[in-house]
């Protein structure tokens, strides 16, 4: 055989040992176990720690905020939603809301703003007309927002929706309010709520709170004290009676 | 004149070629050596077969028991993102509306228009709405204009019975588990994004925290310990679901028996393995 035809079936041979046994340096042990895969892979991703908690993890540290969470509407949405930095204490990347969210208002609004391509079934609500810049929790109690965050029902259909009240004598009475909330119920200022259009049984719900001091405020706590139930289903009726934004 | 005449001793070139002849018996010997050590003895196999068993590598969990599939029912979805956030959380997805593993996009037709406008968390709009990187959401767009439809669809990586990402990986770091799930070996990943080009639904995106490909793994390091997804618990309004079609009472084998559903993209050949319900025909 020529000289040059060997040595070049040399370098060949050569090729193919280098090939060999870079391979069997190269390749994981598990590798082809299973398929052409490192066949511990799936153990080390399997073997990651889950940060996202059950909320009923939380029926024994939390059990009356638990127990108004879970009978009430918000039972669907699991803690993990809002307190995220409670949930997520074992998360290696950064948390966006801290354990109590700074603001119900932005919050509460992702899932609740009236937007375009919401279905229909989800509560929503105009967050300009609605909310008169407070937050959501002045009012509703974000574990169970059908209540007020002292317990009551915010919404008793039954009774206080179905009062009808004198709107004479609420119009009369309403006077006193004006300063403030404005005639018809469209407030003064920034610092004021408006009232108009406003839930009937919201609002004598706030008036009764007021006077019972389960919520508190300098001006309103001294007004709503000398109000009789009537004055307050009045007022409400008034106020309820009156249109958005007063036009 | 030979060179040989001029050194009788040691001539030149018999000397480089005995020093050629040794260096190649020493190399392969010293390979011969290493090689031997490489090689599979019987301790060691056995402790593969037993590390390694035929029921998968996740200790306590047999993945021939299972095969994984998702469902979601678009008409739930109302566009809150709670997913978004707990998928980035619980798997350590960079926080910006471009890396995501799972995400939401809006479809809205406009009055006599034919085509939708599409947007979703990346849209500069709804950055702006959201203010910062580490919140998400839609913003109230197309205030005041007439809509015909508009409605949500939560996306995420299909896990296809035909994975293309798997196909074109050229390291073996993509790959299929029995269980039907497509995962990502980060350890094996050299970042050539090929994977990431390669998907028709665009659910892999790179990561620059890692320098691999990403994508979903439908939670696997959940699914195996026999609870549901970050996103499927996060859902308030049960729009997903994951299930295991071996299992005729799960969430998705349910789902799929009493709905009518359709996968993404079918014409693509890739055999999607989310189910929808409330598409049509322009979501792709």
């Amino acid at each position: 055989m020529p000289k040059h035809i060997v040595r070049l079936i040399m370098l060949l041979a050569a090729i193919v040992v280098v090939y060999f046994v870079g391979r069997a340096f190269l390749t994981p042990k598990s590798f082809y176990v299973y398929g052409h895969f490192r066949g511990a892979s799936p153990r080390e991703i399997a073997s990651i720690k889950p940060t996202f908690l059950d909320p009923t993890a939380f029926k024994e540290s939390e059990p009356a905020i638990y127990a108004t969470w879970s009978t009430g509407i918000h039972k669907v949405v699991p803690c993990q939603d809002c307190h995220v930095g409670a949930v997520h204490e074992g998360a290696k990347g950064p948390i966006p809301r801290g354990p109590f969210p700074k603001s119900s208002l932005e919050l509460c609004t992702q899932c609740h703003q009236k937007i375009v391509a919401r279905p229909g079934f989800q509560p929503q609500i105009n967050v300009a007309l609605h909310a008169h810049g407070l937050q959501c929790v002045t009012c509703h109690n974000p574990h169970s927002p059908t209540e007020t965050p002292f317990g009551k029902p915010l919404f008793t259909t039954s009774t206080l929706a179905s009062a009808q009240g004198n709107l004479a004598a609420g119009q009369k009475l309403s006077a006193q309010c004006a300063a403030c909330h404005g005639a018809k119920g469209v407030s003064t200022g920034p610092a004021f709520p408006n009232l108009a259009c406003q839930s009937k049984a919201y609002l004598v719900t706030a008036l009764t709170e007021f006077q019972k001091g389960t919520r508190s405020n300098p001006i309103m706590s001294g007004v709503a004290k000398g109000l009789s139930n009537a004055d307050k289903l009045n007022l409400a009726t008034y106020f309820s009676s009156q249109k958005c934004g007063g036009k | 004149m030979s060179d040989d005449a001029k050194n009788p001793d040691l001539p030149r070139r018999s000397f480089i070629r005995l020093i050629g002849k040794w260096t190649v018996v020493a190399g392969a010997l010293s390979v011969g050596v290493e090689t031997m050590k490489h090689l599979p003895t019987a301790a060691a196999s056995e402790s593969i077969i037993s590390r390694y068993p035929p029921q998968g590598p996740v200790p306590g969990y047999n993945w021939l028991d299972h095969h994984w599939a998702f469902a979601v029912d678009a008409t739930r979805c109302i566009g809150c993102l709670r997913c978004v956030e707990a998928c980035k959380i619980e798997n350590d997805v960079p926080f910006n509306p471009y890396n995501t593993r799972t995400w939401v996009e809006r479809y809205v037709y406009l009055d006599g228009e034919k085509e939708p406008h599409v947007d979703s968390i990346d849209d500069p709009r709804d950055i702006a709405a959201a203010g910062t990187r580490m919140n998400y959401r839609f913003a109230d767009l197309y205030e005041g204009q007439k809509v015909d439809q508009a409605f949500f669809i939560p996306k995420l990586c299909n896990h296809c019975t035909n994975p293309t990402c798997v196909e074109v990986c050229p390291t073996g770091a993509s790959y299929q588990t029995p269980d039907g799930v497509v995962l990502i070996d980060k350890t094996y990943c050299i970042g050539c994004r090929y994977c990431v080009q390669a998907c028709p639904y665009g659910a892999r995106y790179f990561n620059e925290q890692t320098n691999t490909a990403d994508k979903c793994t439908w939670c696997y390091h959940r699914i195996t310990k026999g609870m549901k997804t970050a996103c499927v618990e996060a859902c308030p309004t049960h729009a997903r679901k994951i299930g295991d079609l071996k299992d005729p009472n799960s969430d998705v084998s349910v789902f799929i028996r009493e709905n009518r559903v359709q996968v993404l993209k079918p014409e693509m050949g890739n055999q999607p393995n989310v189910f929808y319900v409330g598409l049509n025909k322009d979501v792709c």
